[in-house]
């Protein structure tokens, strides 16, 4: 024991353990990327920089413990050293922690995700991530001026990515989604104001739970949403529609109640636990000209609002509207709907005008005329009425504050705008009047003052936001603001601190066409406005919504920016911790495109930080060695071989590089054609493609598979059971049962096929064979067999080829694969596949790291002590026979010597070989790992290798016996086949009655493998309701075989197997065959059954 | 014949490089025919490589004259005059005695003197018998101990006291272990340890076997770099003779040590020069640096104790052995004994290989064995240890050479490189040069070396280029300590090293770039620009058929002009001026 000291603690450390790793193993923080707990210290990266008193700043996870050290992980020196370490490394990372759309979406919309999962043809999903951020997709996939779309990269090859038709597409899709509320709290907030800022804060408040009431003055909701802005770009129906999710979700909506007259805010404070001021800005102002308040003079707004109410006025026949915005766009094709002619009189040009591009050129196709660089300096009334507008023309100048010329007048250059009416358009302004006496601090324009981050008042429990602080601005800022809001409400309610510091956010600089990668031209999917004629004659939508295929078309267009390792970012991480910035030292950029050339891990170059961590973990953990650093200085590059793709080096596609890698460099392929950054629901389970039976994480999204990764990050899995859920389509899935009818087979009832099956079946009773999948777990196992007896089918067959022979050994010799770490000496007998065998490497190699010495025979192990032929293996055998061996005193020396293979994996002759010898020879053991996942469980059910001939019906479970017999023909010639299987096989295509059944992934359960008992969890929806245990026990029922379990939890608490944990009796050949089934029949009884 | 001994020629890289191939031919032809009959001997380089070819007469007196500059039809006068006619050829003769006077041979005592292919010739001058010596008489301790008492330091660049690392080999026990000779040699202008091995190879083989003696090792490398293919040749040649000679392999010399070696041609990368990177490379891994410790004295070569020397170390252990620790000790100063090897070069008079006692002031190198400076410009500064180096400015000349004494002033002694600066130096784009040296060579392991020295890269072209900002260089400064701190190997703690002393001794230099936009040395295109005096200009117009670019034209008033815009900043009109109307302007332009 080493005494030391960490940050003021008292800690101990052993000899040759590192400041790093004792600093780990107590808890303690220290920030590292190039250190990795199963390799070596590297010594790279510079991040875990500590400081040692009496010796400086020195790096963790290089120093050895000394006696009695006194070390500050954070102290202002080390702290220094590691933010310049990071600061260097993120100069030269070339990224985007997230894309520059979401970005740049005030309200935080995960645009590439929802773009994404609509690329990839899953709507729902796209919609539920788009209500993550956004309460009114509908509306705002309308109306937003998408400063996504701005941000897009794609715009910099041709065109943005059309992210605003998205958000219409997928809430107009007809999905019947309501977005889910949290566990209720209790607390009560009041909403004042029913525009965008009020009904975000309403439904992000709800969202969490709380009780919301939105008040608003108007007859309806929506605000501006419904009373600026006309009905031919935003429906009031769609606006409708969206307040019916927001009140299915629990909102109250009291409408028509006005702030200061009906009710004061000081009583909503006291009534409510917080309220939310989001009032909009409905003041409108005039341009203090003569004239103006003629009744001929309108506000752009009122206007607007009338016409959103229904109203329709008769105007005159020549009217100019006033102002370059949006509101003048509205204004002037309402009034064109409304019959009139109309002039749209800016100040400036069109460079300067702040209307949207596209408003514009539909305003002008629809027939407004816009006259630029016009001011109005006199309304001429004459008689009372408006008889024109007296104008003078206007030069560019010099920029004004705005960075835009400022026009100044022509002199002589007046001049008469014939104009019957007029509409002023040059924006609204804050009114707060209704607040006068109220203890909330305001501006002098009226603005609510609040916190910038949490919208908080000076009064603690009135929280604001939208125009009513900010001013006029477009809608989706409100959308942010109230989400703000309400997260800081949210916090205030449950007594919880102000908000987290921000995220470090990473972001490519300057990207080029060539950083994009030159992509094909793929112009935007042209959207069709209705013809001109037809849409100046009313106010109904001018514009129809994108097709599916037009969806998926323009989504896929999106170049993919995000990182995928935005949540999970040890430089990002890092960096938020030392409030790091990537412009310290700025410098040239590794500008290199995405490497996809390996079928599943795709490679960032430019993220790379060279820790070195994935080719260490490669060369030093599974002893492969595929990938090495090629170059120098800054354009060190971790390459294959010639830099050829990663999966024609060594590569055996383990992912343990993708693993270890601390940034976004390195990410597995999702099953999705275009990858999306997203939180995944990860179930923690156990593969069950291999006899090793690995514990595995399925990531899901909504039950949906995307990738598999090692439960524990750190263990290695192999191509198959990483990657290989890649290639299980579900086009061959069966969905419903069905029964034989001629040569097909026909879709039928549960209840007919399950009659059918029963009736078959019985027929036969007495000579039935029962086939099950190695892969059934216990449960399923066991009523296998209850059926198998139940039909006199005698024991139930495995489906794997090759019939295991006996093993007559002794239980105290077998060994199970966790008692590995008693042996000496491994014998290794029997190869496995290139892709297969790294499990097992690193396995064997931990072996070989503690000091026991491996010999392969017919198998390659890297680090191994010696490798021979297989058919060395006798002489081997006969050799220490006599007391001596092929490969050195070692082999005669061993303690604790055991021989290892694999069933599937090892030939017959020297199974026997090896079985012959272990009987003269009581020293040494045997490992075995099965063939199948629950080969062991299955056996002690009672499962057996031994095909049965003589059968003239057969009963399979997720077997394919007709695949199994091949050329045995007359072995097919049965007169019943009842198949339950998840696919189409030659045995269905066979079959009589065929049921589905769910895939392992989609099961639950208990198995008994190569590691012991282990828990297959249901990771995975799946297109059935019907667990397969239910359609055995159906069935069973349907056969009318006894008492049976009728609940999961009473047949899965039988079926743990926990019993048998550390009993050495794990293997897949015990002597006595100690009995699951008796286990589990003795625990129902137990239960009562 | 008229007493002539024998006849050298300088065969070392840098003689064939002049042509002494051709020399060597020509005299070959004459003793072929029977036209002389005089032994014509390839000897290594003798170091005044600013004389190559050369050619050495000895007479039978011993007495030896010099040919510089030697040429095939120099051949036929020297062979007529002096070979058959007995009287020197006073014209095509040199006179070296300033350039040697000064210079002490222990190292070099054999380059440029015997053939490096004849073992007997080694073996004449004294060669192999240190190691018969030590073999036959001294137990491994007692050898480490003189190698202790002499103070030879360790020659590579870190200055490593030699008979300390040995003794730290020695002690661990262990059933194998190794000696290492790098050979690495890859600073920019530096061939000390090219010129050993090629000129005296025998030399590193019997320092290597006293080395594995002392320590208690069985097996040797010499890791030496690819594009020394004739060192390599001909210490292949010299390891032979060697093992034929029962000088290497079991019993040598009859007594029951053995000791074998052979030779690891590394790629070339700078870094491999680093013992870690250098052991991963022998071991077949990509030649990268790690922490130390563990040193190599206790877990080296394949984890093995291990003991690795640079050339010139081991080329002075056999003089060591053979002279007594304290003949060595009595040249240099207190903490830096014995002589060093310099690569004298840059804008001096006299470049070569030189061999001087510890402690001589560089003015007393630069002037008195250089020669000084050419053209007599101005000298200013000296910079020492290549890229890891650094500059120590003529205000500073009379600084020692000693370990010490360098490092006080931020340079380095280093392996041995040694350029002489005039006036038209620009430090700026020195230091740049250098870092673009070590940035291309860093590994990339560590982030300081790989990022930092890039980014202080980046910085130095910026200033260069005349886009320097105010803040840029206590930036420099602040990064370049970060990055010698806290990298991982030598490479990226040195390499901040030229742009710090630079910084440090001529800081007004960078100020001129940065805020002037001036190069005081006029070197740096961006900042300069050609101008033609018109008084001066007497327009023949021979600026203006030199210019690459058409840049220059006559105008009505009677002279040249140069179009600034179209100007590349070549020079060739300032070379070709016949009347030096051409200046070069830096600076501002003012309006």
């Amino acid at each position: 024991m080493i005494p030391l000291t960490i940050n003021g603690r008292k800690v101990d450390g052993e000899t040759g353990e590192t400041i790093l790793d004792v600093a780990r193993r107590h808890g303690i923080h220290i920030p590292a990327l190039c250190a990795e707990e199963r390799l070596a210290p590297y010594d790279s990266c510079g991040v875990c920089t500590v400081e040692v008193e009496g010796r400086g700043v020195v790096k963790a996870c290089s120093t050895p413990i000394e006696e009695e050290m006194v070390v500050e992980t954070h102290s202002p020196e080390a702290v220094e050293v590691r933010k310049a370490a990071l600061e260097l490394l993120l100069s030269n990372h070339w990224g985007d922690c997230v894309a520059p759309c979401k970005s740049a979406c005030p309200a935080k919309t995960d645009c590439q995700a929802y773009v994404s999962l609509t690329a990839n043809g899953r709507f729902l999903d796209g919609l539920k991530i788009l209500y993550e951020n956004l309460p009114l997709p509908a509306s705002f996939g309308r109306v937003c001026p998408a400063p996504c779309e701005d941000a897009c990269r794609r715009e910099i090859a041709e065109e943005p990515v059309q992210i605003r038709h998205m958000k219409r597409f997928l809430a107009d899709h007809g999905f019947d989604y309501v977005p889910p509320t949290g566990e209720p709290t209790g607390r009560h907030v009041a909403i004042v104001g029913g525009g965008p800022a009020g009904l975000s804060a309403a439904y992000f408040l709800r969202r969490e739970g709380h009780d919301v009431t939105v008040y608003d003055a108007m007859p309806k909701m929506g605000g501006m949403l419904r009373y600026g802005i006309p009905e031919y770009r935003l429906p009031q129906t769609v606006i409708d529609r969206e307040l019916d999710v927001l009140r299915r979700m629990g909102i109250t909506f009291r409408p028509s109640v006005r702030i200061g007259e009906d009710v004061r805010c000081a009583d909503l404070v006291s009534d409510h636990d917080a309220v939310f001021l989001g009032l909009g800005a409905w003041g409108t102002r005039g341009v203090g000209l003569p004239g103006e308040d003629h009744a001929a003079v309108m506000q752009g707004a009122d206007f607007l609002r009338r016409v959103n109410e229904g109203e329709r006025p008769s105007l005159p026949d020549r009217i100019v509207i006033i102002g370059g915005g949006n509101t003048a766009m509205d204004a002037a094709r309402c009034a064109r709907r409304l019959g009139a002619e109309v002039t749209v009189a800016y100040r400036r040009t069109f460079e300067q005008m702040p209307a949207l591009e596209h408003e514009v050129r539909e305003a002008e196709d629809e027939g407004v005329v816009f006259r630029y660089l016009t001011q109005p300096i006199e309304f001429l009334i004459e008689d009372d009425v408006l008889a024109g507008i007296r104008c003078v023309e206007m030069e560019l100048g010099e920029p004004d504050d705005s960075g835009r010329r400022r026009p100044v007048p022509v002199d002589g250059s007046e001049f008469v705008l014939e104009a019957r009416a007029a509409i002023l358009a040059v924006g609204q302004v804050i009114e707060t009047s209704c607040l006068d006496g109220e203890e909330i601090e305001r501006a002098r324009n009226g603005a609510i003052v609040v916190d910038d981050t949490t919208g908080r008042t000076s009064n603690p429990k009135v929280f604001a936001g939208g125009d009513v602080v900010t001013g006029p601005s477009i809608a989706v800022e409100a959308i942010g603001a109230g989400h703000r809001a309400a997260d800081a409400i949210d916090r205030f309610l449950r007594g919880e601190p102000v908000p987290p510091a921000s995220v470090y956010t990473h972001v490519k600089q300057g990207v080029t066409r060539e950083d994009i990668g030159n992509p094909a031209t793929s112009p935007r999917i042209r959207t069709t406005p209705r013809p001109v004629e037809e849409r100046v004659s009313d106010f109904a939508e001018y514009e129809a919504g994108l097709t599916d295929d037009e969806a998926v078309a323009a989504a896929q267009r999106c170049l993919e920016c995000g990182c995928m390792a935005f949540n999970d970012c040890a430089l990002r991480d890092y960096a938020t911790e030392v409030e790091a910035v990537q412009e310290t030292y700025e410098g040239d950029l590794p500008r290199k495109l995405r490497d996809e050339r390996h079928p599943f891990i795709v490679r960032k170059v430019g993220k790379c930080i060279s820790c070195g961590r994935c080719l260490r973990v490669c060369e030093d953990v599974c002893g492969i060695g595929a990938i090495d650093f090629a170059g120098r200085g800054i354009d060190t590059e971790v390459q294959a071989p010639f830099n050829r793709a990663w999966q024609d080096s060594d590569c055996v596609s383990c992912g343990a590089c993708v693993d270890v890698c601390p940034t976004g460099a390195l990410y597995d392929r999702t099953v999705l054609e275009k990858q999306v950054p997203l939180e995944l629901k990860r179930t923690t389970t156990t593969c069950v493609l291999c006899g090793l039976g690995c514990e595995i994480d399925i990531l899901t999204l909504d039950g949906a598979y995307m990738r598999t990764v090692p439960s524990d990050g750190r263990s290695v899995l192999c191509a198959r059971g990483r990657y290989g859920w890649h290639t299980l389509g579900d086009d061959a899935r069966i969905t419903t049962p069905m029964i034989r009818s001629g040569s097909a087979l026909r879709e039928a009832s549960w209840s007919e096929a399950l009659g059918e099956a029963a009736k078959r079946l019985t027929a036969a009773k007495g000579s039935v064979a029962a086939f099950g999948t190695g892969m059934l777990s216990c449960e399923e196992g066991w009523l296998v067999a209850r059926i198998a007896d139940g039909l006199g089918a005698g024991a139930p067959m495995f489906d794997i080829n090759a019939s295991r022979p006996q093993i007559e050994i002794a239980d105290e010799q077998i060994l199970s694969l966790g008692d590995l770490v008693q042996a000496d000496l491994i014998v290794v007998v029997g190869g496995r596949g290139t892709y297969e065998k790294v499990t097992l490497d690193v396995l064997l190699r931990e072996q070989i790291a503690r000091g026991a010495r491996v010999v392969g025979y017919g198998a390659s192990v890297p680090g191994a002590a010696n490798e021979f032929d297989l058919d060395e293996l006798d002489g081997l055998l006969t050799e220490l026979d006599r007391g001596e061996s092929l490969f050195g005193d070692e082999a005669t020396a061993a303690k604790t010597p055991v021989f290892l293979f694999e069933e599937s994996a090892v030939p017959r002759h020297a199974l026997e070989e090896i079985t012959a010898f272990l009987q003269t020879h009581p020293m040494w053991r045997l490992v075995v790992v099965p063939a199948t996942a629950n080969a062991i469980g299955l056996r002690r059910l009672g499962f057996s290798e031994q095909l049965r001939t003589d059968a003239k019906a057969w009963l399979t479970v997720g077997s394919d016996p007709v695949a199994m017999v091949g050329g045995r023909q007359h072995l097919l010639d049965v007169d019943t086949l009842v198949a339950i299987s998840p696919v189409r096989t030659a045995t269905t295509d066979r079959a009589d009655v065929v049921f589905p059944m769910r895939l392992p992934y989609e099961a639950r359960g208990h198995i008994l493998g190569a590691r012991g008992p282990r828990t297959l969890v249901s990771a995975l929806d799946g297109p059935l309701t019907m667990e397969t245990w239910e359609v055995l026990l159906r069935l069973a029922g349907e056969l009318e075989l006894g008492a049976m379990p009728w609940q999961f939890e009473a047949l899965t608490a039988a079926a743990r197997c926990d019993e048998f944990h550390g009993q050495g009796g794990l293997t897949a050949a015990g002597a006595t065959p100690a009995s699951v089934a008796e286990l589990i029949e003795r625990n129902l009884v137990a239960s009562g059954i | 014949m008229s007493g002539v001994r024998e006849v050298r020629v300088g065969l070392a890289t840098c003689g064939i490089a002049a042509g002494a191939q051709r020399v060597a031919a020509r005299l070959h032809k004459d003793l072929d025919s029977g036209r002389i009959d005089v032994p014509i001997k390839r000897v290594g380089c003798v170091g005044m490589c600013y004389n190559e070819p050369l050619v050495d007469v000895v007479d039978e007196s011993g007495t030896l004259t010099t040919y510089g500059h030697v040429t095939e039809a120099d051949v036929e006068r020297i062979v007529a005059e002096h070979v058959l006619g007995g009287s020197i050829v006073e014209e095509l003769r040199i006179e070296p005695d300033a350039f040697f006077a000064n210079q002490v041979r222990i190292v070099l005592e054999n380059c440029g003197v015997i053939d490096p292919e004849s073992l007997d010739e080694y073996r004449a001058h004294d060669g192999y018998a240190a190691l018969k010596t030590v073999l036959e008489e001294m137990t491994p301790d007692e050898v480490v101990e003189v190698v202790k008492a002499s103070g030879l330091r360790g020659r590579g660049g870190a200055g490593f006291p030699t008979g300390l690392k040995w003794s730290f080999a020695a002690r661990e026990d262990a059933s194998d272990k190794y000696v290492i000779c790098n050979a690495d040699e890859g600073d920019p202008g530096a061939f000390m340890d090219r010129s050993v091995l090629e000129g005296d190879p025998h030399r590193i083989i019997e320092g290597m076997a006293i080395a594995a003696y002392a320590i208690g090792a069985a097996h040797g490398y010499v890791y030496v770099r690819a594009e020394y293919p004739l060192a390599i040749r001909r210490l292949e040649k010299a390891l032979d003779d060697a093992r034929a000679a029962h000088l290497l392999g079991e019993n040598i010399l009859g007594t029951p040590f053995t000791f074998d070696m052979r030779i690891k041609a590394g790629a070339g990368a700078f870094v491999c020069g680093e013992e870690t990177a250098l052991i991963a490379s022998i071991e077949g891994r990509r030649g990268m640096p790690r922490k130390r410790p563990p040193y190599p004295a206790s877990s080296g070569l394949w984890g093995k104790p291990t003991n690795i020397n640079n050339v010139e170390t081991l080329a002075n252990v056999p003089w060591i052995l053979r002279n007594g620790a304290d003949a060595f000790a009595a040249y240099g100063t207190e903490t830096s004994k014995g002589t060093k090897v310099f690569a004298l070069a840059g804008k001096i008079k006299q470049s070569g290989l030189i061999e001087i006692p510890m402690g001589m002031p560089i003015r007393q190198i630069v002037f008195d064995i250089g020669g000084g400076i050419q053209d007599d410009r101005p000298l200013k500064a000296v910079q020492t240890g290549g890229p890891s180096g650094g500059c120590i400015p003529a205000s500073l000349a009379d600084t020692p050479v000693d370990y010490e004494a360098l490092k006080a002033t931020g340079a380095i002694v280093g392996s041995g490189g040694m350029i002489v600066l005039d006036d038209s130096t620009c430090m700026v784009e020195m230091a740049r040069y250098f870092l673009d040296f070590t940035q291309k060579e860093s590994c990339g392991k560590c982030t300081f070396c790989r990022v930092g020295t890039k980014r202080m890269l980046e910085t130095l072209e910026r200033i260069c280029a005349g886009e320097g900002r105010a803040e840029d260089l206590d930036k420099l400064v602040e990064l370049c300590q970060k990055v010698k701190q806290y990298s991982l190997c030598g490479l990226g703690q040195t390499a901040p090293n030229p742009v710090l002393t630079t910084i440090e001794h001529f800081r007004d230099e960078y100020e001129a770039h940065i805020v002037d936009r001036a190069c005081p040395a006029k070197a740096c295109k961006a900042l300069i620009r050609f101008h033609i005096d018109p008084d001066t200009c007497k327009n023949c117009g021979l600026c203006a058929r030199g210019c690459p670019v058409e840049a220059i034209r006559a105008v009505d008033e009677g002279y040249h002009v140069i179009d600034q815009e179209a100007c590349v900043q070549c020079g060739r009109c300032e070379q070709v001026c016949p009347f030096d109307a051409v200046e070069i302007r830096t600076g501002k332009v003012e309006v």
